[in-house]
């Protein structure tokens, strides 16, 4: 018993000092900028990375970072104990829009500022940083409508648990809902693409080409994960020469656009939006406001609310505009050319 | 089983307009069957060990990122030997991860749920390690093929000569099976319904080897025949369910479910079987992940998320029960073949995705309960 106790005492006062010292590190060392991902394995969330690092390291703030996996809930615990460990600015791709406000709140409360990075919120404190997302949309409808003017089009979009999804939806539909009404084009199929996995893309892209006897003329992919996918379920029934749309600029997607085997991918330069996040996240830590924010526009939520906004410009890179991938060292000219036909590429000479 | 696969084919005819029942379609859910079918041959018999495997689809993403970046970064993507040497080293990567995970079940004694719930994080997250997210693609042509892609068919000849090799496979084993039973004084079912049974097993061979010839590939406009993962597809049924019905290591892994305390008193080393086991499934997943990233033509870390649920559904409402000792590796099959069919049938008809997994998650239960109450009213 008396063993017991001592032990006991001894873990205590353990535990005091340790978290004592800690408070002291904590207070010594103040200058950290949270970063909570909601799922770090999709492609391109490493290169936002190395844009936010490439700016907070040079400014002396270390970055602390969590992955919610994709879970909502987990995403709650994440950003919470982010301000336990007393960042001074929290940046959010939200998994889910309404299931972060808590969290969201418990950080202004606390006085820390946040950066919605990327994945919208229904947050008024917030500020938005993104590309424009409904641009996005619009981009991606333009260039396919430009190389596919009519026809039967299939819509293979993303996980329907991200609302940005319908972001890209309202910009796509812009630009294509007349050409619906008055039946130039039509959509035959739609689906949405769980985890936007490409080889989903694929069975689903099987089974819609299989329902419609092959008559599509285009896919309207979200992004290039799941344009991935529909090219290998085109290519299966010698379709290549059907328009092809994706989104985020990845390595195989350019090199297919090279290829002529995609119309159209858009680019985000996700390293600059990367840089732009942790500029404004530096400047509210130091006590800047949202309004004098550089390049700041006010935005909507979804639920109509005023929201800063800092959106970045798309890019819609085809086969005429490989070069601005290029020149920005996104792509190397060996892996973007491998396969094309340095005829018909202008880029690839 | 076969009846509800009967129904559901059925019911899918009507409501797709008879587009489900195409030859196209058919190919096509040939195809899509594989993948899912090759591992689910391994599953059952894990299930009937009573062990588990959750991290087959993480399995399945790491190894098919590891194989195309052995084909484009370690060797040259068009070169002629690329294919093969690709394809063994996948099948070693899924050998090893099998003999890791059974290594750590069998002789460290971590419950099999435990090891492979770490596993599915582990691997999915190691694919995502491996190339740092980026997806590989293209990948070599010849390893294409593998995947059903680039016409990988056998054409209708070899199609042809594959349907009369089981033809006459089924009758030679019907006639050596009830020459047996008379030898050892068993009572055989009357001739003619042996004859039908084998009849009917023709039929549909013979229905499936038609279907198959009869859908044309895009590019040749020839008849296509059956597609290379299918004939993997079969070998590997075949051969994992001759193991376990035949050979003594089917027999071991039954009297494991059924008993593992008897089974190792009456002296069989139960360690070394589950690790088998496990070594067994790793090799099916590689398998499995050489048909897929074939057929997708990329190396992609989100390759196979969440298939260890329907692989472990397709073995369940095949018949394998979760308490170990019972199940047939072709009621696994026969449950995968249903669970695709509905997937993609529902996709014919333009349903929601969410609505899509709701959906199999009742058949799923549907599925167990039409089973479980049929062996209770077969053992009254």
């Amino acid at each position: 018993m008396q063993r017991v106790a001592r032990m006991m005492a001894l873990g205590v006062a353990a535990m005091l000092s340790s978290s004592l010292l800690l408070s002291n590190v904590a207070f010594a060392e103040s200058m950290k900028i949270g970063v909570s991902w909601r799922h770090f394995q999709e492609e391109r969330w490493k290169i936002d990375e190395a844009g936010i690092k490439s700016v907070l390291e040079p400014a002396g703030y270390e970055y602390v970072s969590t992955d919610a996996q994709a879970d909502p809930v987990k995403q709650l615990a994440d950003v919470e104990s982010l301000i336990a460990s007393g960042v001074d600015a929290i940046i959010v791709l939200a998994q889910d829009s309404q299931a972060i406000l808590p969290a969201l709140e418990a950080a202004h409360a606390a006085g820390i500022p946040v950066i919605a990075y990327d994945a919208p919120v229904d947050d008024a404190n917030a500020v938005f940083v993104s590309f424009d997302n409904f641009a996005v949309g619009k981009l991606m409808a333009e260039a396919m409508v430009a190389a596919q003017p009519n026809g039967n089009w299939v819509q293979i979009e993303g996980d329907s648990a991200h609302s940005i999804v319908k972001i890209f939806r309202d910009g796509q539909m812009e630009v294509l809902q007349p050409l619906i009404d008055n039946g130039t084009i039509k959509i035959v199929g739609q689906q949405n693409i769980t985890n936007w996995q490409p080889d989903g893309a694929q069975a689903a892209l099987d089974q819609i080409l299989t329902a419609n006897n092959n008559d599509v003329q285009a896919v309207l992919a979200m992004n290039d994960g799941t344009a991935g996918g529909s090219y290998a379920a085109l290519e299966a029934q010698g379709l290549e020469g059907v328009a092809l749309s994706g989104q985020d600029g990845d390595k195989a997607a350019l090199n297919r656009i090279a290829r002529g085997e995609q119309t159209v991918t858009i680019w985000k330069n996700s390293m600059n939006l990367g840089m732009a996040a942790a500029e404004a996240a530096i400047e509210l830590a130091k006590g800047g406001k949202m309004a004098d924010l550089k390049g700041m526009v006010m935005t909507k939520t979804e639920s109509g609310k005023d929201q800063s906004a800092v959106l970045l410009t798309p890019y819609a890179i085809t086969k005429d505009s490989l070069n601005l991938v290029l020149d920005a060292g996104w792509i190397s000219k060996d892996d973007l050319c491998k396969g094309a036909d340095a005829g018909t590429v202008a880029v690839c000479k | 089983m076969v009846v509800i696969l009967a129904a559901v084919w059925a019911g899918f005819g009507l409501f797709t307009g008879g587009i489900f029942l195409s030859p196209r379609n058919l190919f096509n859910l040939s195809l899509q069957v594989a993948v899912v079918g090759v591992m689910t041959t391994g599953m059952v018999l894990l299930i009937v060990a009573r062990q588990i495997d959750l991290s087959v689809g993480s399995q399945v993403g790491f190894i098919g990122v590891f194989g195309a970046m052995v084909q484009t970064q370690f060797l040259p993507v068009d070169g002629s030997h690329t294919w093969w040497i690709a394809i063994v080293c996948m099948l070693l990567a899924g050998v090893a991860i099998g003999a890791l995970n059974g290594w750590l079940v069998a002789y460290i004694g971590i419950p099999s749920f435990v090891v492979t719930l770490a596993g599915l994080m582990f691997f999915r997250n190691a694919a995502y390690m491996l190339n740092a997210g980026e997806t590989i693609a293209p990948l070599s042509d010849m390893f294409r093929r593998v995947g059903g892609g680039l016409d990988g068919t056998i054409g209708p000849t070899l199609s042809w000569l594959c349907g009369a090799l089981a033809v006459l496979l089924i009758c030679a084993m019907t006639w050596r099976n009830r020459h047996r039973r008379e030898r050892f004084g068993f009572s055989n079912p009357p001739p003619w319904v042996a004859a039908l049974r084998v009849a009917a097993q023709i039929a549909a061979i013979i229905g499936f080897v038609l279907v198959l010839n009869a859908y044309q590939l895009p590019s040749s406009k020839s008849p296509a025949g059956i597609p290379i993962p299918v004939v993997i597809l079969i070998v590997v049924g075949v051969v994992v369910s001759a193991i376990s019905v035949r050979h003594r290591f089917g027999r071991h892994v039954f009297a494991l479910g059924g008993n593992p305390e008897s089974t190792s008193l009456a002296g069989i080393d139960t360690r070394l079987l589950t690790l088998k086991l496990f070594i067994l499934m790793g090799f099916l997943c590689g398998v499995g992940s050489v048909i897929l990233s074939a057929r997708l033509n990329a190396g992609a870390s989100l390759t196979g998320t969440m298939m260890e649920l329907n692989v472990i559904a397709a073995a369940v409402i095949g018949g394998t029960s979760l308490a170990g000792g019972i199940g047939t590796v072709a009621g696994g099959l026969l449950g995968a073949l249903i669970m695709q069919s509905l997937e993609g049938g529902m996709i014919l008809m333009g349903v929601p995705s969410p609505l899509q997994r709701m959906v199999l998650a009742v058949v799923l239960i549907l599925a167990v309960l039409i089973d479980i109450t049929y062996r209770k009213r077969a053992k009254r």
